[in-house]
């Protein structure tokens, strides 16, 4: 691992501290735990604000397809799909299965 | 008019396997998918949805085309999607077919580029509706999605009511 110095308020170090009170770990291991949180919270929000699509935040998280949509599930993420997509796709599903 | 090939983005595929309707669809439509598509679906073996999609493809079930990869990179560059998602529009648009995706960014560059879509929630919806499946095991995997495919509750809401009229449940 590589070592860097970063400047961080008195607060953001406090913040650190308690955190890594509270769940018995040290400073340096909260911090990187944090940044993958953090991340994903990213992602997260640039997928909801459709700004992501689902293939591209799947390999930002570094998941597979599978995986990430576990993910979603499990933050009850609602799909960026509106309900204009949804009757547009109902006239052209009219199609499925046709003989 | 009919549409004889529908194109599937790995999201699709891999929510209408967890709901188990995959093999039903694959039986009943022209189901291909791009080799990118292929690898991502099927990459982590250890998943359920993965084996079910390989065996699908072993099967023929679902075949696999490759689509063009000019027009490939470029609706990537253009749209902003991943490899999979954007050769499953190229193929869908150079064939003529459907796409299948539930990806929001995937769906606003089909309707940008004129290509018919759908997504699981539809496939159920029609499998229902032409019988593919009853009405009660329909309710069941519309359950299922609910989560897996976390559709907003209005769509959701839409999708119920489309069901519910559709006759008796058996």
């Amino acid at each position: 691992m590589t070592v860097v110095s970063l400047r961080l308020s008195e607060r953001e170090l406090r913040r650190i501290r308690q955190l890594s009170r509270a769940e018995s770990k040290e400073r340096s291991q909260m911090v990187r735990e944090l940044l993958e949180e953090g991340h994903v919270f990213h992602l997260l929000r640039l997928y909801r604000e459709g700004k992501l699509s689902l293939g591209r935040f799947a390999k930002q998280l570094g998941k597979s397809l599978g995986e990430t949509l576990d993910l979603l599930s499990e933050f009850g993420q609602t799909a960026p799909i509106d309900y204009g997509d949804y009757l547009e796709g109902r006239k052209t599903a009219a199609r499925l299965f046709a003989a | 008019m009919s549409y004889p090939l529908v194109v599937f983005d790995a999201s699709t595929l891999i929510l209408l396997a967890k709901i188990e309707l995959l093999p039903l669809v694959a039986e009943r439509v022209a189901a291909v998918v791009t080799p990118q598509v292929e690898l991502e679906a099927t990459r982590q073996q250890s998943r359920w949805d993965a084996k079910a999609i390989r065996v699908l493809i072993e099967r023929r079930r679902i075949s696999v085309r490759k689509a063009d990869p000019m027009l490939t990179r470029r609706l990537a560059e253009d749209f902003r999607l991943e490899m999979g998602e954007a050769s499953t529009l190229a193929l869908a648009k150079t064939q003529g077919g459907m796409v299948a995706t539930d990806d929001g960014v995937a769906i606003k560059a089909c309707k940008l580029v004129g290509v018919p879509f759908v997504t699981a929630l539809h496939v159920l919806l029609q499998a229902a509706e032409r019988r593919v499946v009853d009405r009660s095991m329909a309710l069941v995997k519309l359950e299922q999605l609910q989560k897996a495919g976390r559709y907003h509750p209005r769509i959701l809401e839409g999708a119920m009511a489309h069901l519910m009229k559709g006759g008796p449940a058996s």
